[in-house]
């Protein structure tokens, strides 16, 4: 089967296209060069006019796992209207809003034309979980980041001057274990912590049972990664968040990399000062001038939308000290495994609220000052910050200075006041926000055939009806073909395939297994032989096939 | 006398209560499948039953037919059906996964067997949230466990096992781990309380556990206007109760919550949720709540992200709605808001379908003659690969086939089902 998109403005950063008109070739599931002449084309599809991206990749967004499925259960009464149920919606609901269901999850996500999501926070017992969710999230390609850095395990080898060849070794067991393609680690330490009764723990205090620092944790994880060859940073959610005055913690943790390659997640909210008369300030330009100056620090912004939705973390720490901000009143939490935990805890964020308004401002202001394109990446931390289905009007924010300035002045203006938003100028375009959404994502986590649409490609191709309002734009795509198949026209989902969940190879030595077997026996309330999850299980019995890289 | 060729097997996971015990080495002679590795009478009596099934054959009217008669038949009966009810749901995630698929295209009401006294901690979650912990976590972290309601000895037989508590390895721990037992004694409870630091046993009516529990609460808070001591409760044992709590590090309240299916159980639960709320102001301390059936616990997960919301459901309307008393399987049998039955078995060997008037399909691995429709299935883990969900939600365990018997599972029977009413 072969496919001809015709005469469509193509944005592919990855080949540094920025805006051609060209044509388009899928043989099945894959671009293909201009084949001969004389080979009979399918199908043709007329984009004149249109403007041509690859499949949007979300790089964090937590859409499966236990602390998801917790917030499902918490946020019952955030009902989105039924949709209308028919043959090839049968599975279709109603569904919360601020953290949808599964199913909705991949039809929404199509409908914005991504086509591939990265769950971040998979906690090592809760793999299997994770993967069941994520399985059943139809239309979406997807992957897992392993959570490190709070594990027993882990830290016991860390505060015994373990072999950096064992920390090595145990990483890359996990990763492969959990069918993960890269490693997260959140709170360093302070999850652990705060099993302890430690409330606070700083980037170079002392873990009050292990005698180890997050700075430690942060420098291990980056060294193993780096041996291991993995391709995407450790992902890091610093220590200190939400906490006024974290920006220090956050360039702290920059630090204690080593000048390895390290990458920030939802760094808005790792961006606080604690200026002015409320002791609460933005240091997004802080940020940004480290980013700017280092190209081994690439971010996630967290950007925060204002409206309801629900907080969900494994940083226990964090989110038990932000309960009692908790809209509606109710947060449920849970320390899992001598591995980690969760918090899951509703907010409401409100443009009059002072913190609030200058939460989502500064935003803002990493977005547009951080000068590359490629270090930056376009996320809500769906749903902490909000719902991944605002990113519509968060492009428009980025792209149009004058809708920007306009909301401007609908939000608290002490906040306004305290923002440097007003005084940036910069639009992003449309080649930029190809590189926020797909090009760059792919690039971070090396995935070759992602996130472009040259030869080779997954054809994940989505078209867009151009628009002076930008938000209209990225609502409502045309056409999205997810692996050569059109999968949604219109905003009507057309084909419901399942996704694969990605993967990068990982070598080490399986003698890690005679030190790890004791462990499982005595500390653990499950088996090694059965804490594995193998490529069959993922193809046959979880229901996603692995496609490694 | 032949000799007769023994297969092992080992890391096996136990399917017949919600620990899913997963360190279980068997003996499999050709005819049984006997435990080596565990004295748990529960687990040893399960295996044994399910390796000694004989061979189930579908029926249709009390009649032996082929299985594609009684399909057909199934798929007849659920055409002319208005109001399908889809219970039992004693069964696996893939199970799980085509009943709801089923239920939705039916517009039919599902719910799972063992659900309503489940959903009490569910609803506590939903409206007030809690903290919460996993065995593991128990397991290292605990210094002290409360346990609340001490029959949850007899549910789980190897918990205290699992949780390190009975021949705890003390230096690891600041002080001896204890523990303590608010509830009604039972003779299992009473033999593992001889063999380890007893913090404080408090005798009462489990029904009363929630006032002992505000109770020590006052006293913790040194609350003095709240609830006074009643009569009934040895002050002496509460003052070691409060006085061992304060000293904990990681105290666990653990409660299975099917012991709470009295009015206002949920108060209990409450609780003990506020008891942990207030303790973790400055210490800290968690719940372990205890589903007893696994399949429970993986029927709401599934019911969860699959539809935002976790069982009952009704699909009547169009879209899933979820009410805890309304839509329960027996609330909807009591109010004749039915007029098929379909029951998904698997885990049902010791548990009987109810008997109603009303029209019945069973999807089982026990007989039942009573039945419209009787389509005999495999049990998960034992006779296939399955997944099953341990008590504390967090892990979801791969139960790889032990191949007792063969069979189709439920899950293929429903989809075959599915597809023929599709057609």
């Amino acid at each position: 089967m072969l496919t001809l998109i015709k005469s469509g403005t193509v944005y592919d950063p990855a080949n540094g296209i920025d805006g051609e008109v060209r044509d388009l070739y899928i043989e099945n599931d894959r671009l293909v060069p201009c084949p001969a002449t004389d080979k009979h084309i399918d199908h043709v599809i007329d984009a004149h006019g249109m403007i041509i991206m690859a499949g949007g990749i979300d790089i964090h967004s937590h859409i499966g796992g236990g602390k998801a499925n917790i917030a499902r259960m918490m946020m019952m009464e955030d009902y989105s209207e039924p949709e209308r149920l028919n043959e090839l919606d049968a599975h279709d609901s109603e569904c919360n809003h601020a953290v949808p269901s599964t199913l909705i999850t991949g039809k929404e996500y199509a409908r914005l034309g991504y086509t591939l999501c990265f769950e971040p926070a998979v906690v090592p017992s809760n793999a299997r979980q994770a993967h069941l969710e994520m399985a059943d999230t139809p239309l979406l390609d997807t992957g897992g980041y392993l959570v490190l850095g709070n594990d027993d395990y882990f830290l016991k080898m860390l505060a015994e001057k373990a072999e950096s060849q064992k920390l090595r070794d145990y990483v890359a067991w996990m990763l492969d274990a959990t069918q993960c393609i890269a490693i997260k680690t959140v709170n360093p330490g302070g999850i652990s912590a705060f099993k302890f009764n430690q409330r606070k723990l700083d980037v170079d205090e002392p873990h009050s049972h292990f005698g180890i620092t997050p700075g430690q944790i942060v420098r291990s994880l980056t060294t193993a990664i780096s041996d291991i060859g993995l391709s995407h940073p450790l992902h890091t959610h610093c220590s200190n968040l939400g906490i006024p005055g974290n920006f220090e913690s956050t360039l702290s943790t920059i630090n204690a990399a080593d000048g390895k390659p390290i990458h920030l997640a939802h760094v808005q909210f790792h961006s606080y000062g604690t200026q002015g008369k409320r002791k609460f300030s933005s240091a997004a330009l802080e940020i940004a001038q480290v980013v700017n100056s280092d190209p081994n620090v690439s971010v996630d912004v967290g950007h925060v939308m204002f409206g309801q939705t629900v907080t969900i973390s494994a940083d226990t720490m964090a989110q038990f000290r932000n309960k009692e901000f908790a809209s509606p009143n109710k947060s449920t939490f849970m320390d899992i495994e001598c591995e980690a935990g969760c918090g899951v805890v509703p907010f409401k964020y409100r443009s009059k609220n002072f913190v609030h308004a200058l939460q989502w401002a500064i935003g803002l202001e990493l977005f547009l000052t951080i000068d590359n394109p490629w270090q930056v990446f376009l996320t809500t931390d769906h749903p902490n910050g909000a719902s991944f289905t605002t990113y519509p009007h968060l492009i428009r924010l980025l792209m149009d200075r004058s809708f920007r300035n306009d909301m401007l002045s609908t939000i608290h203006r002490g906040a306004v006041e305290m923002s440097a938003i007003k005084e940036i100028s910069r639009e992003y375009s449309l080649y930029e926000i190809a590189v926020l959404t797909r090009a760059g994502p792919a690039r971070s986590l090396g995935l070759k055939d992602r996130g472009h649409l040259g030869a080779g490609a997954v054809a994940d191709v989505v078209l867009y009806r151009p628009d002076e309002n930008w938000d209209t734009v990225f609502r409502h795509p045309i056409l999205v073909i997810k692996g050569g198949q059109i999968v949604v026209r219109e905003g009507e989902i057309i084909h419901m395939p399942r996704g694969h969940t990605l993967r990068q190879r990982v070598d080490f030595d399986s003698g890690i297994e005679r030190d790890l077997k004791p462990h499982f026996k005595m500390s653990r309330t499950t088996r090694l032989s059965n804490f594995k999850i193998s490529d069959d299980e993922m193809a046959n019995a979880i229901g996603s096939d692995v496609a490694y890289y | 006398m032949t000799d007769q060729k023994m297969y092992r097997f080992l890391d096996v996971v136990c399917p017949f209560c919600g620990l899913l015990c997963d360190d279980l080495s068997l003996q499999n002679d050709g005819n049984f499948f006997q435990i080596d590795s565990s004295d748990c009478l529960l687990s040893k009596a399960s295996f044994l039953e399910a390796s000694t099934r004989t061979a189930l054959k579908p029926r249709v009217n009390g009649k032996f037919v082929t299985r594609k008669t009684a399909v057909q038949a199934a798929v007849n009966l659920i055409s002319n059906a208005k109001l399908p009810l889809i219970t039992g749901l004693m069964t696996d995630v893939a199970g799980i996964r085509n009943a709801l698929k089923l239920a939705e295209y039916l517009h039919a009401t599902i719910d799972q067997f063992s659900n309503r006294a489940v959903g009490i901690n569910a609803s506590h979650i939903q409206t007030n949230g809690g903290y919460i912990t996993t065995l593991s976590e128990t397991r290292n972290r605990a210094d002290m466990l409360v346990m609340i309601g001490p029959q949850i000895q007899k549910s789980f037989p190897r918990l205290i096992e699992i949780l390190d508590f009975l021949k705890p390895d003390n230096s690891r721990f600041k002080r001896p781990r204890k523990i303590a037992v608010i509830g009604e004694p039972c003779e299992e409870i009473a033999t593992i309380l001889e063999q380890i630091d007893v913090s404080a046993s408090i005798e009462c009516d489990l029904q009363q556990s929630g006032h002992v529990i505000s109770v020590i609460q006052n006293q913790l808070e040194k609350r003095k206007d709240r609830a006074p001591i009643t009569h009934s409760f040895p002050n002496s044992a509460i003052q070691s109760f409060v006085q061992d709590l304060e000293q904990s590090d990681y105290a666990v309240f653990v409660w299975a919550v099917e012991e709470f299916s009295f009015p206002f159980g949920d108060l209990v639960v409450d609780s003990i949720f506020r008891l942990i709320d207030a303790i973790n102001q400055s210490h800290r301390a968690a719940g372990l709540m205890l589903t007893t059936t696994p399949s429970t616990t993986t029927a709401n997960a599934v019911s969860t992200w699959r539809y935002g919301k976790p069982l009952p459901l009704s699909f009547r309307s169009g879209s899933p709605e979820h009410h805890p008393d309304y839509y329960t399987w027996d609330s909807i049998i009591n109010r004749g808001d039915t007029d098929l039955v379909i029951w998904v078995g698997g885990f049902d060997q010791s548990v009987d379908m109810p008997d109603y008037s009303m029209q019945k399909i069973s999807l089982s691995s026990k007989d039942s003659e009573d039945a419209d429709v009787f389509i005999p299935i495999a049990i998960p883990g034992l006779d296939h690969d399955a997944h099953l969900f341990r008590t504390d939600s967090t892990l979801a365990h791969y139960l790889k086939s032990l191949h007792m018997n063969d069979g189709y599972s439920g899950a293929e029977t429903l989809e075959e089902i599915y597809s023929q009413l599709k057609c």
